[in-house]
């Protein structure tokens, strides 16, 4: 199972990184086509946030399986190591439950995406998809931070360390 | 309870909760959204709570994986060594020539980098290595390059600028002309320092042997790659030919292309450079999603209107109330990271600045300045931490001992901005009538 949360965290960030090559070369190719040729690019600032959605969202998974993301550690120059490890659980759990109401209350307005049909004024793109890639980001978090937790709780019963 | 006493209660448990190792981005989400249900029920938290992260793909924030990008291609196509021979070249012949060289590339190293981590963390393996074979004490060595490193986020392009001007909704482009000047004034103040302490512990630097100006114009020659990254990056957005957006991206691009033919830079290095960048972008993705919940929460609190009138009442001076939130920040430095000290404190203390009559910009450069006064103190030093991971053997006492002289350069800075608001705001108002 965790192996398949793995696989699936790395190919959300296989296709952020790919959204992120996009990013750049619809900048470089928007810029020179206008400045260069005169043309302007139809579409260019839409295609751009519509790239951000997957850019932004798709890696979190990974970042938390790298732990990644921002935490102050200073409480563990003051308290014993077995207490970090407890508070290092305690995180997580909190994690999980920010994760899983997030997810959870980010269904509906997806949903009214989908149902009102709205779509980017340019290009005409259904602005469900950016908003799937949102979610998918989110929820696939759950998993990748369940993995931590599962971890951290591993540990503490080990009675710490490594 | 009134909405300012919910807005206190909701400020301590951020606090307590990040001190006891909650992810910062989960803390704030998770507040701001129990906050805001104590203050109009949980279907409006829920509303706006299930929405915020659908708002944070407009357009400005795709500035910030760009530049990461550029910052991240730029240290592994190895432009660092570069700059670091060529300010040593025009250096040379001083003593303390090599400290005064590692501030050199780090300004120049700022101006393609937006970030004071990668630049404390990779002119700690090019500079430190070499001052110390050559016969320089520790404690200068690495307390240099931490303190050097921070002009990372005050040299522009710089992420914590962006991410000020997104939560302030202020212009990528003023900040970063702002910050221009503060920017080269630390690092001559920096440079100055070396000198005073070059002439109190002459044995600290050593003197070393002057180059011949020819070799000094040719190492300084190899600086073209740096002024085409910065003419993208920074000097595209200063002149208006490039949103910011645009700028990073050719600067991104450019980077690459460089960094490809000078033979320095792979396919491992893409890759690597990719997944650098979609992390942090991740990471601060994550983090500014929960800012967002909590800065709206901060709002609907009110909190910062009483601030504002509690000051007003007692009629205390601007400079005063400017002093008190400067060493506040100095504080927090010492226990907070810099994006969560901008993401937590902007929503609150922005409106009383502004309501004070300050510039939000001109908050901006120095609320950047004395944030990065925090990476090099302790106990939360982070550079000094990139630093000690990177050469073990130096003691944490060694580093802190060194950053100590330029700390006080820091200081000068902040006082300087303090007194002459200018300094941040010449240029943004010549360039952009600001």
């Amino acid at each position: 199972m965790t192996a398949v949360i793995l696989l699936l965290a790395a190919f959300l960030s296989r296709i952020a990184g790919v959204a992120l090559v996009g990013m750049v070369l619809v900048e470089v190719a928007d810029v020179g086509l206008r400045n260069i040729f005169g043309i302007p690019t139809v579409g260019a600032y839409e295609m751009i946030e519509l790239l951000l959605a997957a850019v932004g969202f798709l890696a979190i998974p990974e970042a938390f399986l790298r732990d990644s993301h921002i935490t102050v550690e200073l409480i563990d120059q003051v308290v014993p190591a077995r207490a970090v490890d407890w508070l290092r659980v305690f995180g997580g759990l909190l994690v999980l439950v920010y994760l899983v109401l997030l997810t959870w209350k980010m269904v509906q307005p997806a949903l009214d995406y989908a149902d009102f049909g709205e779509v980017t004024i340019e290009l005409g793109v259904p602005l469900v998809i950016p908003a799937i890639a949102i979610l998918t980001g989110i929820g696939v978090s759950i998993l990748t931070a369940a993995v931590l937790f599962a971890r951290e709780l591993a540990r503490l019963r080990r009675g710490g360390g490594a | 309870m009134t909405p300012q006493i919910i807005g206190i209660y909701g400020v301590v448990a951020l606090v307590a909760l990040t001190l006891l190792r909650v992810p910062l981005g989960a803390a704030m989400g998770l507040v701001g959204l129990f906050g805001y249900a104590a203050l109009d029920g949980w279907d409006k938290a829920f509303a706006v709570f299930g929405s915020t992260p659908y708002g944070l793909t407009n357009y400005a924030f795709s500035v910030l994986p760009l530049f990461i990008l550029m910052g991240t291609v730029a240290t592994r196509g190895g432009m660092s060594r570069e700059m670091f021979d060529a300010a040593n070249a025009l250096f040379s012949g001083r003593r303390g020539a090599l400290t005064m060289a590692t501030i050199g590339a780090c300004a120049a190293f700022s101006a393609i980098s937006g970030s004071s981590l990668a630049t404390a963390a990779t002119f700690s393996q090019i500079a430190v290595p070499e001052m110390r074979s050559r016969g320089y004490n520790d404690a200068l060595a690495t307390g240099s390059v931490a303190a050097a490193g921070t002009l990372g986020i005050l040299i522009p392009p710089s992420v914590i600028m962006v991410i000020y001007a997104l939560v302030a909704e202020e212009s990528v482009p003023a900040l970063f002309a702002a910050g221009m000047i503060p920017g080269i004034v630390l690092a001559a103040l920096f440079v100055a320092t070396v000198w005073v302490v070059a002439r109190i512990h002459p044995e600290w630097a050593p003197a070393s042997p002057s180059m011949p100006w020819r070799q000094r114009i040719r190492a300084t020659a190899k600086m073209w790659k740096l002024v085409v990254l910065f003419g993208f990056a920074v000097g595209g957005i200063y002149s208006g030919t490039f949103s910011p957006t645009e700028a990073a991206g050719l600067a991104s691009f450019a980077a690459m292309v460089i960094a490809v033919a000078s033979g320095k830079f792979g396919m491992r290095d893409f890759f690597a450079s990719i997944g650098e960048t979609l992390r942090t972008t991740a990471m601060l993705m994550f983090v500014i999603t929960g800012a967002w919940i909590f800065a709206y929460f901060v709002v609907q609190t009110r909190l910062p209107v009483a601030m504002v009138d509690y000051i007003e009442a007692a009629h205390m001076p601007a400079w005063v109330v400017i002093i008190v939130i400067v060493i506040f920040y100095v504080f927090l430095g010492c226990i907070l990271d810099s994006v969560a000290i901008v993401l937590v404190t902007v929503p609150v203390f922005l409106p009383v600045v502004t309501s004070l009559g300050y510039d939000t910009v001109w908050y901006g450069i120095l609320m950047v300045v004395v944030v990065e006064i925090g990476l090099i103190t302790p106990p939360v030093g982070l550079n000094v931490f990139v630093i000690r991971a990177q050469i073990p053997d130096v003691p944490l006492s060694t580093i802190f001992r060194g950053i100590g002289p330029f700390l006080v350069a820091d200081f000068v800075l902040v006082v300087l901005l303090l007194v002459f608001p200018e300094l941040a705001l010449w240029l943004p108002g010549v360039l952009y009538g600001k």
